[in-house]
């Protein structure tokens, strides 16, 4: 549709009057021109034979790989520190999108315990050109989802419209798909109006309607990370009361899926439809980061492509829970840390 | 162009601390324009025996010739930052020696024969069955291949810890060791990951089992190994999928992971590879095992610090980042702010 470009020009919107909102939204995104056309190079030659060539997750090495390689086109990401942004108009909320920090946190580190590798050691304007890169592919991937997914859609209303004029199905379905496109951002608009207004370029229109409301989300992720709540406890080394607080939290929030503290979790299909195993948190090996405030935004953002929901902490003091349930999961990996009583129950009688 | 830099080139002082994974395009023609004359030669050779003799000549004078160049003009090997380069080097370069004298009197024998007349009776002598040549070309290789077998002893016996510093497993003693650093280093498709455990703390009694289990208050980086000018470290190589093989071309030093074994190696860093100005001259860690599609990509870097409160620095910068109860790195990379957003 040129909304894209092509992997060698790759671009976010057309150039021109319309879509001069989308170009400041992309600029301050990081998408420029120039900028992509770097990460896709660098993509091409780095990223490619896994996460394939349109970012599907599929390139040529990855029937080898588990956990699969990330397809980014549905705009979903795992390890993000951002929850979903609530608009004042009451209109649909932004989706939680991921922060560019996010991404980078990830060419940075690699995903331990997977596949993905540290790209720590290239430049850093590459580093930055891959992470405006992915954003683009998740973009590009998103808005063909939707556009195809309206335009297809067999509702009542499109069967409706293609049997009054079966000539004129695809005006009627890129009807349908803008007024789809139109009420996913706002359920109160004038469809009829808008087409009207815009006649033949109907379609463009629809495209960068949606592409607007993308890189709003994704702008409003940089600016609205989760605010963790200040640690109580500060730098003082963890009590055990603090892990035996812990524990408790763990037995009642987390032991369905971590069964075993992990070690027994069973498989479960993630929104891809690849299969992930809740992490064996008995060995300290964590894929979004070893930092506590890495492990904090995934107890309370969960990791909702793979259906882990947020810790619920309603009574008592959250903060204190938050960084006790932090903490414990920090200290179950070292048997040697542990009071001997929570030992016995993680790690069993075994001398370690 | 490639020829112009050499191939240790990419360690020189002003080379930013950056692997480099492009050739740039202009030096595509190198590899075709080579190809090229190969083929035309080997039109002409097959012409006669008297160009293939010129051929094989020529071919041996350009490749010492070559080689000549580059050792006269510091392109040979990459410099050397421990006692062992040293010694590596003289290894390298005598069984260098020995084999170009053997390369170049077995050309010269080859180009005798074929531009010497044809005997007149058409016939050449047969050596089949010459038992004092068949000796003769048994016991000279015999010798030589002693007296490389029996130089290189002692600097194996060195590299492989079986002097005085072979306490892992048998002996080590926490109290005793002399090692300064212990680190673990996990070979992973594809990537290292490096785990340090605090040199200012006490050593680990069994640091075989603490490779397999980590401590709590380890550090844990990818790709780059730190030590400090002058330190003994005491690295543990593991693997957790195929063989893998660490390589640091500066320290000479090239050790096979293998699965389900921890391999301990001990390494000195005589020589830091941090300039009087501050930057840092890229030092290369490389996987020299094939292990995979993306073998290519296991690259990492080693960073010697000047001195130990350089490296206890850096290490103590690290564990900061590494238990961060708050998101730092937030402010420092919004998109007007980075390198790419500029342009």
């Amino acid at each position: 549709m040129g909304q894209f470009g092509t992997p060698a020009k790759p671009r976010v919107g057309n150039e021109g009057s319309a879509a001069a909102a989308i170009g400041k939204l992309s600029a301050s995104l990081n998408l420029a021109p120039a900028v992509l056309e770097r990460g896709s190079k660098q993509y091409r030659r780095l990223c490619l034979h896994c996460h394939g060539l349109g970012g599907e997750g599929a390139g040529a090495t990855s029937g080898w790989l588990n956990p699969l390689p990330r397809d980014f086109r549905q705009g979903e990401f795992k390890f993000i520190s951002t929850a979903e942004h609530k608009l004042e108009t009451g209109n649909q909320p932004l989706k939680a999108r991921p922060r560019r920090v996010d991404i980078l946190r990830t060419l940075h580190q690699g995903l331990d315990g997977t596949s993905m590798p540290s790209f720590a050691l290239l430049a850093e304007e590459d580093i930055q050109a891959l992470a405006s890169y992915t954003l683009h592919l998740s973009i590009r991937g998103e808005v063909e989802y939707w556009a195809l997914y309206y335009a297809l859609r067999q509702d009542a209303e499109t069967i409706k419209a293609i049997e009054k004029d079966p000539k004129k199905e695809a005006q009627a379905r890129t009807a349908r798909f803008l007024a789809g496109a139109l009420e996913w951002e706002d359920p109160e608009a004038d469809v009829e109006d808008f087409v009207a207004k815009t006649k033949d370029k109907l379609l463009t229109a629809g495209m960068e309607k949606l592409l607007d409301r993308l890189l709003r989300e994704y702008a409003a992720a940089d600016n609205n990370p989760i605010q963790p709540m200040a640690d109580p406890y500060g730098d003082a080394p963890t009590t055990s009361q603090s892990l035996a607080n812990g524990l408790k939290i763990f037995q009642v929030q987390c032991v369905n899926c971590h069964a075993g503290y992990g070690r027994q979790s069973a498989l479960r299909f993630d929104n891809w439809g690849g299969v992930v195993r809740p992490a064996n948190l008995t060995t300290p090996v964590y894929k979004g980061g070893r930092r506590p405030v890495d492990l904090y935004y995934r107890i309370f953002r969960g990791i909702p492509p793979c259906g882990m929901p947020k810790a619920n902490l309603q009574d008592g003091d959250p903060a204190r829970q938050a960084w006790d349930l932090v903490r414990f999961l920090l200290a179950i990996p070292y048997p040697e840390t542990l009071p001997p009583e929570i030992r016995q129950q993680i790690h069993g009688g075994a001398k370690q | 162009m490639l020829l112009d830099k050499g191939p240790s080139a990419a360690f020189e002082a002003t080379e930013p601390a950056v692997l480099h994974f492009n050739w740039s395009a202009s030096e595509h023609w190198i590899p075709l324009a080579l190809t090229a004359v190969a083929f035309f030669t080997w039109l002409l050779a097959t012409r006669s025996n008297k160009y293939w003799a010129a051929l094989i000549g020529l071919n041996a004078a350009t490749l010492a010739g070559y080689t000549a160049w580059c050792a006269c003009n510091q392109l040979w090997l990459p410099e050397t930052a421990n006692d062992l380069g040293a010694e590596v080097d003289g290894l390298f370069n005598l069984v260098l020696f020995l084999t170009s004298i053997f390369y170049f009197i077995t050309q010269a024998v080859l180009i005798y024969t074929m531009v010497q007349k044809p005997p007149a009776n058409g016939r050449a002598k047969p050596v089949h069955g010459n038992h004092t040549l068949e000796i003769a070309w048994m016991l000279v290789p015999a010798f030589f291949l002693a007296v490389i077998a029996i130089a290189q002893l002692p600097t194996w016996a060195k590299m492989k810890g079986q002097t005085s510093d072979s306490s892992i497993p048998v002996g080590y003693d926490p109290a005793t060791d002399s090692s300064d650093l212990l680190v673990t280093v996990t070979g992973k498709q594809w990537e290292w990951r490096m785990r340090y455990a605090d040199p200012a703390k006490a050593k680990p009694t069994n640091p075989l089992l603490w490779a397999s289990t980590p401590a709590a208050d380890d550090v844990h980086v990818v790709n780059e190994l730190h030590a400090w000018q002058g330190a003994k470290v005491r690295l543990m190589l593991r693997t957790t999928d195929v063989i893998h093989s660490f390589f640091m071309p500066q320290f000479r030093f090239k050790q096979d992971m293998l699965p389900g074994k921890t391999i301990p190696a001990l390494l000195r860093t005589d020589k830091t590879n941090i300039n009087s100005d501050g930057t840092e001259r890229c030092w290369e860690i490389a996987c020299a095992e094939l292990c995979g599609g993306n073998h290519y990509r296991m690259r990492g870097k080693v960073v010697v610090h000047a001195t130990r409160e350089d490296f206890m620095r850096w290490l103590s910068e690290t564990k900061t980042k590494q238990t961060a109860r708050k998101d730092s790195l937030a402010a420092a990379t919004k998109p007007s702010d980075t390198p790419a957003g500029k342009e």
